[in-house]
């Protein structure tokens, strides 16, 4: 019935697709490596620095992730996991903004405190043959870079995570889409420092920290509905996916069938659920309902597992209300 | 629109640009005025206090640093917390006495880098145009 391969989730041409997005990954990693490394170099006492060395740092996590779990998802069930792997990418997904949130609300109350003690940034120089520029400068620059190829990587990812109804990819190509704000916040603070209103620095940082804490909490609350098994959702706008709706009507139109109600789950970038049918002649043969299965396995390549259960009334199976 | 925003950063951040970094506390443009107050703590070869006389290899570069940028100063001695609390308090300008660059005073105050790799001279937190001036020295004069 089920058909068992290692590579048996998705259909060729998403394949394809798959394959694209783990190379953007892949540069994404080496490119946010030597943006870390380069801010850490440069961010000396600087809190806006450190904000926002501290979120690049950890927006190597998604791609960590994805990169991982695109290694797993797609082994075939077993008896130790008898429904496959798909879930790793939920998984993901919810460790990457379990530690989005944690770290926004550690840089939060950081920021915080060094605007209160009224901390100071002291900014030194650095001599590159006979000229003397301040560290300041330097910092705009790595933020320069820290922003503009993430902003495209950004931008090349996001068709591919709708078009894979990849969640981690969607969420990492759209932080990485607005990253520009937070080095444009960061260079706003070191430019005040530069401007002599030592408080820029700190302000900024807790006005970076925001939107991360912010970010991380729309992630955890979407990550943890979607392990709750709630009704399938778009990836970029969180609409309710009408794939479900279509397949209510597909059943409802066959010839052995009066009445159904549907139910699906996502599994990472695929659905599982239960079509519950009423039939017309209650003398239904397993082999129709095996050509039933196949058809609507057919019917999109996102619905991965499915049973239907032939039954006499709706009534105990309408999740629909 | 983006593009025009861009261009108008530009052109504010060279205009400005000229005299970044500025003292929050306009310490450099005071020193102009009033002249370099220096906090000395007493630690041979660094910084030696005899009598009322200051000398050592740190008073020798402070008092090169007031000379090429034509500056008068002056030396106190007193206990190394009390000068790093004015130093905090912006009551002196500097304070050495062969700090390193790990010194426990660290969260406290700002330090030049390292004029000897090692050894580190204490100014109040985010003066950063003093501190440009100083280790614009501390570099020139290598």
């Amino acid at each position: 019935m089920t058909k068992v391969n290692n590579n048996y989730e998705l259909p060729d041409h998403l394949k394809l697709v798959l394959s694209k997005a783990k190379k953007l990954e892949w540069i994404s990693l080496l490119y946010l490596i030597s943006v870390v490394v380069l801010m850490y170099l440069t961010m000396g006492s600087s809190q806006a620095m450190k904000t926002a060395w501290l979120e690049d740092a950890l927006s190597l996590s998604p791609s960590i992730s994805f990169l991982i779990a695109s290694r797993i998802y797609s082994k075939g069930p077993n008896k130790d996991f008898p429904y496959g792997y798909h879930r790793v990418f939920s998984i993901a997904f919810l460790t990457g903004s379990v530690a989005l949130f944690a770290m926004g609300a550690f840089l939060c109350i950081d920021s915080a405190i060094a605007l209160i003690m009224k901390d100071r940034p002291t900014i030194g120089t650095i001599s590159i043959s006979d000229t003397q520029i301040w560290m300041g400068w330097i910092m705009i620059v790595v933020l320069v870079y820290s922003a503009i190829p993430a902003m495209l990587l950004g931008f090349k990812k996001m068709p591919l995570a709708k078009r894979l109804h990849n969640k981690i990819l969607y969420t990492d190509a759209k932080t990485q889409k607005a990253d520009y704000m937070t080095a444009l916040a960061a260079i706003v603070g070191v430019l005040g420092v530069g401007a002599g209103i030592w408080w820029a620095d700190s302000a900024t940082a807790l006005f970076i920290s925001l939107s991360v804490i912010k970010d991380g909490y729309k992630n955890l609350s979407e990550a943890i509905k979607d392990l709750m098994d709630r009704h399938p959702v778009h990836v970029a706008d969180k609409t309710k996916d009408d794939l479900l709706d279509k397949i209510t009507n597909e059943v409802k139109q066959w010839v052995w069938v009066e009445d159904a109600v549907v139910r699906f789950r996502e599994h990472g970038q695929v659905y599982f659920g239960e079509i519950y049918v009423v039939v017309i002649d209650d003398d239904i043969s397993s082999s129709e309902i095996e050509q039933a299965l196949e058809k609507i396995k057919d019917f999109h390549w996102k619905i991965h597992d499915v049973t239907i259960m032939p039954v006499r009334s709706l009534l105990p199976y309408d999740y629909t209300k | 629109m983006k593009i025009k925003v861009l261009l108008i950063l530009v052109v504010v951040i060279s205009v400005v640009s000229c005299n970044f970094p500025k003292d929050p506390n306009s310490t450099f443009q005071k020193i102009k005025k009033k002249g370099l107050l220096i906090g000395v703590v007493n630690n041979p070869p660094y910084s030696i206090v005899k009598d009322s006389s200051f000398t050592g290899k740190e008073v020798g570069i402070l008092k090169e640093f007031c000379n090429s940028e034509d500056l008068s100063y002056r030396f106190i001695t007193a206990s190394e917390t009390d000068l790093v609390k004015n130093l905090k308090n912006f009551k002196i300008d500097i304070v050495i006495g062969g700090f390193e660059k790990n010194s426990v005073w660290k969260k406290d105050v700002g330090m030049t880098k390292p004029y000897d790799k090692v050894h580190v001279l204490l100014i109040p937190k985010g003066e950063n145009r003093f501190l440009y001036q100083l280790e614009k020295y501390l570099t020139t004069s290598k």
